[in-house]
């Protein structure tokens, strides 16, 4: 009891609440200012004032610790139940007190050397013995620096590096034992002399005080004011990911993650709170340890990631000013730690296999189904009338013939094997890791590696300067499918429109050239020919290097400047041989390009921060940046080689030299930014920043753009009224608006610009350049501004077990960078304006809840949701523009699929409505219908005149989710982790482009459902006979929107703690794991894989360097025959030395 | 402390260098107004900028035939194998038809490209006769691009500068067919006077409008004219006075004995071409159409294959008719022997070709062929009774084999002014099948309904012209 008592009593005391908030590194500052404290507070010679009527014993002196500020050893068991003490005193010594409550009680007191005061029965004698033992953490790590006091004195010590201690104490005296983020502990000493302790994690003071990186700096998670997100690198651990953006799905609330296919190393998507821009870039900004604007993530090594911070509203990122309005992704990696050397080992492999395949026609039935087709268009057409391409013999004959999806994939092997070494003094600290990953893709012949070798260096030279270094040097190496030269082609959509008539290879054991039978179906060539004999690689070295030196000039004045260089070179080689039909026109072709970009970066800040009598803080930071990015490349290529053997490495030995092409871009940012942290009494904090950015992209009347931003909290917590609720252990309200910027546009868009093309002239057919106007130019393009609004709660109950944090967002955007479309009678298809609005609010909800924590097992659930809604309000003037384009299957010109309606959200699609199938001549004549015949498809006539065409249009679906949400489990019980996570997203439509591909025509194999094909009254009312061309002609319609909702269980990891000897000299720890990605996927959608985005990529160019930047932006929610996601098994290794 | 602060300060203000120059944008790879249009190199490549474009698949290489010829009696896409291609052949098209779209936009990209050229050329301090040559070249294609779009559409905006972000005309209301007509012949006659004859073309510039190229085109826009609801009086006249000066050109022109040498890729630019748009082997863009017309055998796709009844009526003299074994065909002969295919165009050869998409075959818009036999028409048209209307269509029936004295058209085998534009619309199939013209004669001569009754196709009053693209119609409320 009275153990429990003084406990509460040393945690809420002022001073020891101090103590916990501090940071680690200034653990022995706080130590030395406890120290001071409590010598102070603590004299034999206070004075105190004190009435005493009729109380316990146990009160009195009670009272009189309060009052006279000390503390008093004693044991409860020795203090007399029935002595009541009444006494007055003023301003009399604190001892001359005690003497006088003691009186007639048998007990006396002591003063220890240390100044302790020991009550005691009068004459025993109280000895000092010696305590030893060790700290250690409820993971069984030893605690270095624990500081380990004797309860009411100033004495105390700290544990070593090895987490022992060993202390003089009085006999019967109190040990307390606190560290940094971890519940503090009381043991009283009795007459042990070995005290072993385990320290446990105080959730609470642990995420407040957990440092967060924000722009330009850090700060605690408890001062926040901001909506940030933050990963840290313990969570990322648990289950390992390929590629370091994978690790932001399903992490954080309010992010939507897609990647465009299952291609190994294919490009993925971020969407943090929606959608903001019609034409410009929408991905986040990333910023790798302070570099600012790095593109592409895939060659950054999730092993060697800290933490990521995902900074969300205006107050967070409008630092980032131009850059923030998408958000911005800060990446932290690992830095060294002072202490012992270590060195670990991280090793998984594995398998992945096709996690879906789609039912198309066997040899058999193909064959029927294009007898039935003919039979139709023979009817039809009976001009242009033709044989059947099979008896019935043949048809019944022919088996099931080749699984073209069977032959193009295969189980694909992935490993990753990562060494690293870390430590240093409190000077000089080290990372070095080395890092090798490889995956094929399950299609043949694709794949990606990677090494890297990552050193980041730190140094401390006095105690006023500062310097560091982070450095990675990567290469990579992507083998792509070498048959993609656009959008929606390629092997993967070959595999699916191959006739299963065809087999693999011919008679003589070669591969089949291609299908057949012509000219019945498409012209495809082998694809797994193609795979196999083309090749396609992308090559990729990075080097990406930050340097700085931080000086502190006057105490709280800090001066850093940093420079950082980004260099990376692409080089793509591919090659298709005359052997294969795609390469044989061209009697083999080879192409070889390089790009090399080059972007330097430098900052300059001036920091200060204080703290003023415990009331005021300050932090503020003011700097200058410069940032410049160039981009070179060249192409070149040839066809006709009379030998395929030396394919990209010798383009001489073409007979057709391609045009070689050349092109460089440049574009700037400079940049004065500011920001202001104010906390008052440790429970109001204000937020101001504002950001001038001037950029080269724009117009020459409009360079420069200023983006503020402020933000208040209140820890309601900390208030009294709320301090007494028990349940409540943080509770922390937040507020901010602010403009943020985009400049995503690619540079050069304001000029107006000629291309180059050529023309042929002359007796000699010679080669003439020409040149052509290819925009109209704006002059004063600017910045597209988001203002947002952001309120938010954060919550801890039950000591922080349940935490949850929601948030509401509103944001409008306006002058958007839009891509206006034009009249094409003035020769150009649009122009590029800062016209229109965009609004997008959602709600955020994120909760983390210890729901079991028990010796042996511990149970912690994470769940994420959001909601988005976007809406377009102003474009321009224009209420309506059709976008996007669907490849070649739905009709050759590409009609667009989806609308930007004022008052809708973007990725509307915009098509007609399938009302089943004409079973009557005398049904159509009835609806007044021409053009049609049963078994077409009855497209609605949405404004009743009888003829179907455009004006028969409306939106028939929407491409965002309504919402996402993700839940992480995790078990542990004894040595075992279990983690089950899953995400999905709800309420969204996917464009199936690929099924159109395969049903109706006779370009392709066609799906199963086919089978079911309307052949006469009554048949089907959902799938049209063979021969109709309705719903393709028309261009989209519904029956090809399908619910893109999902729930994926997305990772199963299973991971076992290997004991390791304490003893052991070798191992410091040792774990393995089994994990399971893309387990099973909860869908209604039809094709490969919901989580698609097919123009995915184009997306991401949106802000490089192409004249129609983010055409394809709005292209979303398209699946055009993409390369199918896989299931990967893995079985990895962890060791530390 | 004082000088420890000053460092600051100073390395912060050092910091601060010019912004306004680093924020320039320094264009490495694009010419832009200011570092263009300033000499004669300039204008000249910006001409090739005009004829560029023309070049593309989306028109000359491809879209040229697929919205004339395969939306005629002549040739067709076979069934299943491309909708807007059929939809074309069966007149059931409708404006979102992405070969009609095409068209559309292929034409106005020339005529913005020619109007640049027409804007900016004129300023610059150069040799004048050149300049006026330049001036006059874009002249003609701007024309060239506003009469395939009459032809096609009827009434268009017409667009005769460029067009800023601020200009009403970026969304302009379509202009009378007078209007269209009218701007055409201004551009053409500016081209007439201000080009340089055929032979006084360099060598090197082979592809260049001459002014006998303008005056071929202004005799076929008269003709067009005349029969249309803008007609000039004065135009079947005007149209004769302009063959007759191409005709006459003897320097310039001629017809080739030998019908087959007219397509060869290895007689390119020959003196029976008026105008044609040039193609190369690489590094030049080549020629898709023997890739479109040619069979699988051949090494071509068969997209495109000659209807039967033309194949099987359109040559009633027979193998006489070299035109009927050289420009059609159902048959291939290679090293296995002799393959029977659908017939489909031969006419267009090329020795070199690799059976890739790119052949060396020029497509021709103006032939000398074709300018007899629009004097023919000019002449029927002022007075059907003249005898000598005959000659030109004779000229040609001549020179394809039909030497024997039946072969010759006279009155007592073509009586009426109505059948001898049906004769005239049979051997302008017979010579020029497969070149573009088809749909546009039909059209200009009141015949395309009967012509595609003969195959089948009903087209109704709507499908005569072109609806004018959906894509544009929802973008531009004015139209």
């Amino acid at each position: 009891m009275k153990k429990k008592i003084l406990h509460n009593k040393v945690f809420s005391a002022p001073h020891y609440r101090k103590f916990l908030l501090m940071f680690n590194w200034t653990f022995v500052l706080s130590f030395l200012f406890c120290l001071e404290v409590s010598a102070n507070s603590y004299s034999q010679n206070v004075k105190v004032s004190l009435d005493l009527k009729d109380v316990t014993l146990k009160k009195a002196i009670y009272l009189l610790e309060q009052k006279g500020k000390t503390r008093f050893l004693y044991s409860e068991q020795l203090l007399p139940q029935n002595t009541k003490i009444t006494l007055s005193a003023k301003d009399e010594p604190l001892l001359g007190i005690l003497n006088k409550i003691l009186e007639n009680t048998g007990l006396d007191y002591q003063v220890s050397d240390a100044g302790l005061v020991m009550i005691a029965l009068k004459g025993s004698v109280i000895k000092n013995i010696t305590v030893k033992g060790t700290v250690i953490d409820d993971k069984g790590q030893p605690l270095p620096g624990v500081s380990i006091k004797v309860l009411g004195t100033s004495a105390g010590t700290v544990t070593s590096a090895s987490g022992e201690y060993q202390i003089s104490v009085p006999e019967g005296a109190t040990l307390v034992f606190s560290y940094i983020g971890f519940l503090s502990q009381s043991v009283e000493v009795g007459t042990k002399t070995q005290i072993d302790v385990t320290l446990k994690i105080d959730e609470a003071s642990q995420k407040l005080n957990e440092v967060v990186v924000v722009g330009y700096g850090t700060q605690r998670k408890g001062d926040l004011t901001g909506s940030i997100a933050s990963i840290s690198g313990k969570d990322l651990d648990k289950t390992p990911v390929l590629g370091a953006d994978q690790m932001l799905q399903g992490r954080v609330s309010g992010l939507q993650f897609t990647q465009s296919d299952g291609q190994p190393g294919s490009p993925t998507s971020v969407r943090i709170r929606g959608t903001n821009s019609i034409n410009s870039g929408n991905e986040p900004l990333y910023v790798v340890d302070g570099f600012a604007g790095v593109g592409n993530l895939s060659s950054i090594n999730p092993s060697d990631i800290q933490s990521i911070e995902v900074l969300k509203d205006a107050s967070a990122t409008a630092i980032y000013g131009s850059r923030g309005a998408n958000g911005v992704v800060l990446i932290t990696t690992k830095k060294g730690k002072a202490g012992q050397d270590a060195i670990s080992i991280d090793a998984y492999t594995g398998v992945q296999t096709m996690a879906k395949k789609l039912g198309l026609m066997n040899a058999s039935q193909f064959a029927q189904y294009l007898d039935d087709y003919f039979t139709q268009a023979n009817a039809a057409n009976p001009n242009t009338a033709v044989a059947l391409p099979y008896t019935q013999a043949q048809v019944t004959g022919l088996g099931t013939g080749t699984d073209w999806q069977k032959a193009l994939y295969r189980v694909a092997p992935v490993q990753n094997y990562q060494l690293s070494f870390n430590g240093g003094t409190q000077k000089a600290r080290y990372y070095l890791s080395f890092n090798h990953f490889d995956q094929d893709g399950i299609m043949l012949n694709t794949g990606f590696r990677r090494e890297l070798v990552r050193l980041n260096l730190d140094r401390n030279i006095g105690d006023k300067i500062k310097m560091g270094f982070s450095s990675q040097l990567s290469y990579s190496k992507q083998a792509v499918d070498p048959t993609i030269t656009g959008v929606g082609y390629g092997s993967a959509g070959v595999a699916l429109s191959m006739s299963p008539i065809v087999p693999l290879r011919d008679t003589t054991g070669a591969y089949t050239f291609q299908n057949g039978p012509l000219p019945y179906v498409g012209t495809y060539g082998n694809p797994v020919a193609a795979v196999v004999d083309a090749n396609d690689n992308i090559a990729n070295s990075r080097a990406l290097i930050n340097v700085f030196g931080e000086y502190e000039f006057i105490k709280g004045f800090k001066f850093k400047s940093s420079f950082g260089i980004d260099y990376g070179n692409a080089i793509e080689k591919s090659y298709l041989p005359s052997t294969i039909y795609i390469g044989q026109a061209t009697g083999g072709a080879a192409y070889s390009s390089t790009s090399t970009s080059y972007s330097w970066l430098n900052e300059n800040t001036l920091s200060f921060s204080k703290e003023f009598n415990n009331i005021h803080a300050i932090d503020a930071v003011v700097g200058f940046s410069l940032q410049q990015f160039k981009t070179s490349a060249y192409s070149a290529g040839a066809q006709n080689f009379f030998t395929d053997n030396l394919g990209t490495d010798n383009l001489a030995i073409g007979a057709n030299i391609l045009t070689p092409l050349s092109n460089t871009y440049q574009n700037s940012i400079a940049s004065y930014f500011g920001r202001l942290n104010y906390r008052l009494m440790g429970k109001y904090l204000f937020t101001f920043t504002m950001r001038a950015d001037g950029s080269s992209r724009f117009g020459l009347t409009n360079k420069w753009g200023y983006f503020p931003s402020g933000a208040v909290a209140w820890r309601a917590s900390e208030e009294k009224f709320i301090k007494n609720i028990q349940q409540i252990s943080d509770l922390k309200i937040r507020a901010s608006y602010g403009v943020t910027g985009n400049q995503e546009i690619g540079s050069y868009q304001s000029l107006s610009q000629y291309a180059i093309n050529g023309y042929t002239l002359g007796t000699n057919m010679s080669r003439v350049v020409g040149v052509s106007p290819n925009n109209i130019a704006n002059p004063s393009l600017g910045w597209e501004s988001t203002a947002s609004f952001d309120v938010s709660a954060d919550l801890g109950l039950f000591h922080n077990r349940i935490s949850i944090t929601v948030d509401y967002y509103h944001k409008t955007t306006t002058n958007l960078l839009l891509n206006v479309s034009i009249p094409q009678s003035s020769g150009f298809s649009s122009i590029l304006l800062n016209a229109g609005k965009v609004a997008n609010q959602g709600f955020e909800f994120s909760l983390t809840s210890r729901n079991i924590e028990a010796k042996n097992f511990n149970w912690t659930s994470t769940l994420n949701f959001s909601t988005n809604s976007n809406k377009v309000l102003d474009m321009n003037g224009t209420n309506n523009i059709l976008v996007g384009s669907t490849g070649p299957y739905i009709v050759t010109n590409g009609l667009a699929p989806s609308i930007l309606r004022v008052g809708q959200p973007i990725g509307s699609f915009y098509g007609y409505h399938f009302d089943g199938v004409w079973q009557t001549q005398e049904q159509i004549t009835a609806a007044g219908r021409t053009g049609v015949v049963p078994g077409d498809a009855i497209i609605r006539d949405l404004d009743g005149n009888g003829i179907i065409n455009g004006n028969d249009r409306e939106i028939i679906g929407h491409a965002a989710p309504k919402f996402i949400f993700s839940i992480n489990n995790t078990f542990s019980y004894k040595n075992f982790d279990l983690t089950i996570f899953a995400q999905g997203v709800e309420g969204n439509k996917i464009l199936n482009v690929t099924k159109y591909a395969h049903t109706g025509g006779t370009t392709a194999n066609e799906f199963t459902s086919m089978l079911s094909a309307w052949h006469g009254p009554g048949t089907s009312n959902t799938v049209p006979r063979v021969f109709s061309s309705t719903e393709r002609s028309v261009g989209v319609v519904d029956n090809y929107l399908e619910n893109g909702s999902y729930l994926r269980i997305q990772t199963v990891s299973l991971a076992y703690k290997i004991p390791v000897p304490q003893t052991s000299r070798v191992f410091k720890s040792a774990s393995i794991f089994v994990t399971v990605q893309n387990l099973y996927t909860f869908t209604k959608y039809t094709g490969y894989n919901p989580e698609v985005n097919t123009y995915g990529a184009q997306n991401l160019n949106a802000g490089t360097q192409n004249l129609n930047p983010g055409s394809q932006n709005l292209n979303i929610g398209a699946d055009i025959n993409s390369y199918p996601p896989s299931r990967t098994f893995l079985l990895g290794v962890k060791a530390g030395f | 402390m004082k000088t420890r602060i000053l460092i600051v300060i100073t390395i912060v203000i050092f910091s601060f260098i010019s912004c306004k120059k680093f924020l320039v944008e320094k264009p490495y790879s694009f010419l832009t107004p200011t570092n263009f249009y300033k000499n004669a190199q300039d204008a000249n490549a910006a001409l090739n900028g005009v004829f560029s474009n023309m070049q593309a698949q989306a028109f000359y290489q491809r879209t040229v035939y697929v919205v004339s010829d395969n939306a005629s009696d002549l040739i067709y896409a076979p069934a299943g194998s491309n909708t807007d291609r059929n939809a074309l052949t069966s007149h059931t098209f409708t404006a979102v038809n992405g070969e009609i779209t095409n068209w559309y936009v292929s034409n106005y990209k020339m005529i913005k490209n020619a109007n640049d050229v027409i804007k900016y050329v004129p300023p610059i301090s150069m040799d004048a006769a050149s300049k006026a040559d330049i001036v006059g070249n874009a002249c003609f294609l701007r024309a060239l691009g506003y009469f395939n779009l009459v032809t096609a559409f009827g009434q268009v905006p017409l667009i005769l500068a460029p067009v800023s972000a601020t200009d009403a005309n970026l969304y302009p209301k379509k202009a009378s067919l007078e209007a269209i007509y009218s701007q055409i012949i201004t551009d053409l006659q500016y081209a007439e006077a201000n080009c340089l004859a055929e032979k006084n073309i360099p060598a090197a510039n082979k592809g260049r409008v001459s002014s006998g190229a303008a005056s071929a085109l202004l005799a076929k826009v008269y003709l067009t004219r005349a029969q249309s609801t803008a007609a000039v009086a004065t135009d079947s006249q005007d149209a004769l006075t302009e063959c007759n000066k191409v005709i006459g050109d003897a320097g310039s022109y001629g017809l080739l004995p030998n019908y087959a040498d007219i397509f060869s890729s290895d007689n390119k630019y020959n003196k029976e071409v008026v105008f044609a748009v040039r193609f190369g082997a690489t590094p030049n863009v080549g020629n898709i159409t023997l890739r479109m017309f040619y069979p699988s055998i051949l090494g071509g796709y068969g997209s495109f294959l000659v209807q039967n009844n033309f194949f099987t009526n359109g040559f009633p003299a027979g193998s006489r008719d070299v035109r009927q074994t050289y420009s059609v065909s159902n048959q291939v002969v290679d090293s296995k022997g002799v393959h029977a295919v659908a017939p489909f165009i031969y006419k267009f050869r090329d020795s070199q070709w690799k059976k890739d998409n790119n052949s060396r075959t020029d497509w021709f818009v103006l032939r000398l062929a074709e300018v007899y036999l629009l004097q023919s028409e000019a002449m029927n048209n002022i007075n059907s009774a003249d005898p000598n209307k005959f000659n030109g269509l004779n000229t040609i029936r001549a020179r394809a084999g039909l030497t024997l004295l039946t072969d010759q058209l006279n009155f007592t085998n073509t009586p009426t002014s109505d059948a001898f534009v049906d004769t005239l619309l049979n051997e302008r199939a017979r010579e020029l099948c497969g070149e573009g013209q088809r749909r546009w004669d039909l059209l200009r001569l009141g015949k395309l309904k009967p012509a595609m009754a003969a195959v089948g196709v009903t087209v109704d009053d709507n499908h005569l012209l072109f609806p004018i693209p959906q894509s544009e119609q929802d973008v531009n409320p004015n139209l």
